[in-house]
């Protein structure tokens, strides 16, 4: 599903924060217009796409945020909001009185949550709140940046709130070129061990765990691969593609750790089905001079089944970071496309 | 209903009505009270082709009632309001037989536009100001003309992708009422103005409904139909744009140093003329495949 | 069809600086008598063809001084001379449209004529009324004509002159001049040099060229919306479409099909013939319609298409555009019949300088068309 950035502006501040260099590039009072939002409208609808993700920062923080909303609605569009269930009151109050009548088919929320020891009260309280009144509507998403990452709190949320009973796991990627905290491949092992301690807890509250992109499949042993099928229900995914990003000011990007890399514009293509093209031939490109994070992938029959993608793209492209000589190679690469 | 006549465009008046007979009639007003009414009395004998109420007020400032359903209706309105609220109608506005004209005053009001004609809300934009937002006007175009997905018909433009024909001119003012080839206005009398400008001042040319036929002849009415030509007289920047064709000169106050109207009117005469074009080639299309069949 | 350009009258209420017709000061107006004898031997002309048509052209002077009496006066001489014929007679107007009246229109309409042919100009004291060639005047009582004929259904369509001042901004005057009649764009003409008193205004070959180059990028970009603007039509239904329409002076086959009557009688090839006093036939009065239309000093027409190929258009790609054009000016030029026109030079240069370069299409036009007389 692709997402759509409504505004730059953020409430906190992640540490593996992997929107961090889009939003060191943009304006900070950059928000999406209506006249550009009726324009990603009508292009998602036109490629027979009519749902689709509103980011931000914080998409609440936009001043037109619920009105959006309402309009999708009016368009038949499913539409789900990635996030931090932070806001003032006044949108707070606002909201429940605007989304009352919206349901789960026409509104879905993700709310992206830290552990809460290490998150501020008064967040952790608004967080809270949101999840009380729109819990029906939501699902949890955690981004692993730990290899020791606690999970326990989420499934005390779900239980809390009556949340949708399914945990979106994202992985923290690297951001090519700037600083961030996220697990290297070397440690993705360690975290996949703790990832499975926390199964048996997770299938004994009936909630499944989804994969974000650019989770790699040989992290997790057969056995354990077993204990996610069974828990996933079969829906196990170990791909990274181009998730699609429409910034304000229309640019368009494959995900956030490559946002500045490959950047162009949403006028430049007919339907999102060319974008996802565009940027699928780059990542294929790449992909042939390093096949993934791991130098097994070299040789994995999995990768060559297309069961997993070999890790994030992003982890690629860092790589390139730190060689001069083969980015320009790798970049000769893409232009000769 | 009387073929090849013009539409009349009066105010409700009982008396007057019920002198007309098989006529076309657009009834104008400011007052939502009535609407039901004026639907009945003057489909008694004549034909409604639609009330226009001229209301200087939101579009969310207007209670729109079920009655109304079966009423062909146009609004002039200064804008729609709260977003929020104008969302809010939209279930009832959906089942209404209604157009809704913003005027240009603000920028705002033609990205509203937009969001109705997205919506399936026909809607049109009409000229309250000579100051006027040509950035706004062409992404307006622009979404008339061009957008790929089906959205609700947005005059001027609307009415000049369906009208255009390239030997002839095409006057827009249509939409408008203001076109006494199509559209006649009486006062309460019954007395006759070629527009409603003519119809304020009380100028009028004829002096009732049963003098109509004598209109070619009337000279206040060939002056009208022809006023154009002194464009041509004067060889004002009009008579020599690209785009005079489906403008007429009516920008010719707000013509600037970019020749802002110009280009923009110019780039609506491109897309209407490409827009046959694809039309004309689906048609092409569509009868080889028959033939071939 | 035989082409007649009849005058009954070289009047005119109109003094424009570019016409020949006008110079000449004849005010006689065609008795009945003579009208009635040439109708006469128009149905003797057409009983002896009788697959044979007559493009009768009404012609000035201006035709609207002749008043609707007259034309309904040759109404009932058409029928009561030609009762077996007239309908193989097409009447056709040139008028300048500023004395039109209902009654004329009228008689216009019984005649059969549903377009006048007409000229405008955009600059001022070229074409105008009276001694000081009023031009807004003139403009004026031009819009009230086309008024009045579009309000009686007639259509019209125009030439305009290219002179001096039309080189300042070709393509807004294009634009101006194409506005004005959106059913049928003007004809672009080059002003000819008629005598030497007014030749400010008069341009040349180089000139016309240049003036027609500025126009063809634009009207090739929009021929759809143009399709009638001329020469740019003529030139590219010839070259690309392959339907050789250029206008008379480019066929090469006007031997035996034009005649120019004027109002005295007198008969030349065609109307500028006339206004230049030059190629002249019998008097009506004096000959049957077909013996000036086969008349022998026609046969220089046809020797020239076949001497031509042979000698200064030898091997010449524009052949088949040209042909040599127009005898008259080949005549006016060198004082004799069998030469290339003059206008071969305005020809070679907007072919060459502008059609070939900018629509990257390549003029062949000699085999196909060669040796055609």
């Amino acid at each position: 599903m692709a997402n759509i950035l409504l505004t730059q502006k953020c409430v906190r501040s992640c540490p593996y924060c992997f929107a961090k260099q889009h939003m060191s590039d943009s304006a900070p009072d950059d928000t999406l217009s209506w006249e550009n939002l009726l324009y990603i409208v009508d292009f998602f609808d036109a490629s027979n796409e009519k749902h689709f993700s509103l980011l931000g920062g914080e998409p609440f923080l936009h001043p037109n945020f619920l009105d959006i909303l309402l309009y999708l609605r009016e368009r038949k569009f499913r539409t789900n909001v990635f996030t931090s269930g932070v806001m003032s009151n006044k949108m707070f109050d606002e909201a429940i009185r605007e989304l009352q009548h919206f349901t789960p088919m026409q509104l879905s929320f993700v709310v992206n949550v830290n552990d809460p020891k290490k998150t501020p009260f008064s967040e952790l309280e608004t967080v809270r709140r949101f999840l009380k009144a729109f819990g029906h509507f939501t699902s949890l998403s955690f981004n692993v940046y730990r290899k020791d990452a606690d999970m326990d709190f989420l499934i005390q949320y779900i239980n809390e709130f009556g949340l949708k009973r399914h945990i979106r796991l994202g992985l923290a990627h690297p951001i090519p070129g700037l600083k961030n905290t996220h697990i290297p491949p070397s440690g993705l092992r360690e975290m996949a061990q703790n990832l499975i301690s926390h199964i048996p807890q997770l299938n004994a509250n009936h909630i499944s765990l989804g994969f974000d992109c650019g989770m790699p499949m040989c992290i997790f042993t057969d056995q354990e691969m077993g204990q996610l099928y069974k828990n996933a229900k079969g829906q196990l995914k170990f791909t990274c593609g181009p998730a699609v990003d429409v910034g304000p000011d229309m640019s368009v990007w494959t995900c956030f750790p490559l946002s500045n890399y490959k950047k162009t514009s949403i006028y430049d293509f007919d339907n999102v089905h060319e974008i996802r093209k565009y940027y699928q031939q780059i990542m294929a490109e790449g992909r042939k001079e390093i096949a993934g994070i791991f130098e097994q992938c070299d040789d994995c029959e999995h990768l060559k089944n297309n069961l997993c993608s070999g890790g994030c793209f992003a982890h690629i492209v860092s790589k390139f970071y730190n060689e001069p000589e083969n980015i320009r190679k790798f970049k000769e690469v893409k232009n000769e496309k | 209903m009387k073929n090849n006549r013009q539409t009349l465009v009066t105010r409700f008046e009982e008396k007057l009505i019920a002198k007309l007979e098989n006529e076309n009639i657009i009834i104008t007003t400011d007052n939502f009270n009535f609407i039901n009414k004026y639907y009945d009395v003057v489909n008694k004998q004549n034909k409604l082709n639609n009330i226009t109420v001229y209301y200087d007020g939101a579009l969310t400032s207007i209670r729109f009632l079920e009655t109304w359903k079966h009423i062909p209706l146009v609004l002039y309105v200064n804008s729609i309001g709260s977003h929020r609220m104008f969302f809010h109608l939209m279930p009832i506005l959906r089942q209404m037989n209604v157009r809704i004209f913003l005027s240009n005053q603000t920028p705002q009001n033609f990205v509203d536009l937009q969001i109705m004609a997205s919506l399936g809300i026909c809607s049109g934009i009409y000229f309250s100001t000579t100051k006027m937002d040509w950035n706004k006007f062409a992404d307006l175009q622009t979404y008339a003309i061009y957008s790929k997905n089906k959205h609700a018909a947005v005059e001027p433009f609307n009415f000049i992708l369906s009208n255009y024909k390239r030997e002839s001119r095409l006057d827009f003012n249509t939409v408008y009422y203001n076109d006494p080839q199509k559209f006649l206005h009486l006062n309460a009398e019954g007395q006759i103005a070629l527009n409603a400008d003519d119809l304020k001042a009380g100028k009028f040319v004829l002096e009732n409904i049963s003098l109509i036929d004598s209109l070619p002849d009337n000279q206040d009415y060939i002056k009208e139909t022809t006023k154009w030509q002194q464009h041509f007289l004067d060889k004002t920047h009009c008579a020599e744009c690209l785009a005079w064709r489906i403008c007429l000169g009516k920008f010719v106050e707000t013509i600037d140093d970019q020749k802002s109207c110009a280009n923009t009117m110019t780039e609506l005469l491109d897309g209407v003329e490409h827009h046959q074009q694809r039309l004309q080639n689906q048609q092409n299309n569509q009868n080889q495949q028959k033939n071939r069949r | 069809m035989a082409v007649i350009i009849f005058k009954a009258t070289e009047k005119c209420n109109a003094n424009c600086i570019y016409c020949g017709v006008v110079k000449k000061h004849q005010d006689i107006v065609m008795d009945c008598e003579l009208l009635t004898s040439i109708f006469h031997k128009i149905n003797v002309y057409l009983l002896k063809y009788p697959r044979e048509k007559v493009a009768f052209t009404w012609h000035g002077g201006e035709v609207g001084l002749l008043g609707a009496d007259y034309f309904n006066t040759a109404y009932d001489i058409v029928h009561q001379q030609c009762p077996n014929t007239w309908d193989r007679i097409e009447h056709l107007v040139q008028s300048n449209m500023t004395v039109l009246n209902q009654d004329i229109i009228d008689a216009f309409k019984k005649l059969g004529i549903t377009q006048i042919g007409t000229s405008y100009e955009y600059y001022d004291g070229i074409r105008g009324l009276g001694k000081n060639r009023d031009s807004m005047a003139y403009n004026r009582r031009f819009f009230q004509g086309v008024n009045l004929a579009e309000r009686n259904g007639l259509t019209w369509g125009f030439i305009y002159v290219v002179n001096k001042k039309s080189l300042q901004d070709p393509l807004k005057l294009f634009i101006y001049l194409t506005n004005l009649n959106l059913r049928s764009s003007p004809m672009f003409n080059k002003m000819y040099d008629y005598d030497k008193q007014e030749d400010s205004l008069v341009i040349n070959q180089d000139e016309y060229a240049d003036f027609l180059g500025a126009i063809l990028p634009f009207w090739l970009k929009h021929r759809d919306r143009y399709p009638s603007a001329k020469p740019f039509s003529l030139f590219y239904n010839s070259i690309v479409e392959k339907r050789v329409q250029m206008g008379c002076e480019y066929m090469g086959h006007c031997t035996s099909r034009w005649v120019y009557i004027g109002p005295d009688g007198s008969t030349a090839q065609c109307g500028r013939a006339g206004d230049f006093g030059i190629m002249k036939y019998p008097k009506i009065q004096d000959a049957t319609l077909e013996e000036i239309m086969f008349h022998k000093d026609r046969d220089v027409i046809d020797t020239r298409q076949i001497t031509l190929p042979e000698t200064e258009c030898k091997d010449c790609p524009l052949w088949g555009i040209c042909h040599g054009g127009c005898v008259l000016d080949a005549y006016m030029d060198k004082r004799e019949h069998g030469h290339k026109s003059p206008n071969c030079a305005w020809v070679q240069k907007f072919i060459y300088k502008y059609w070939e370069p900018i629509t990257g299409i390549k003029v062949e036009m000699y085999n196909k068309f060669t040796k055609k007389a």
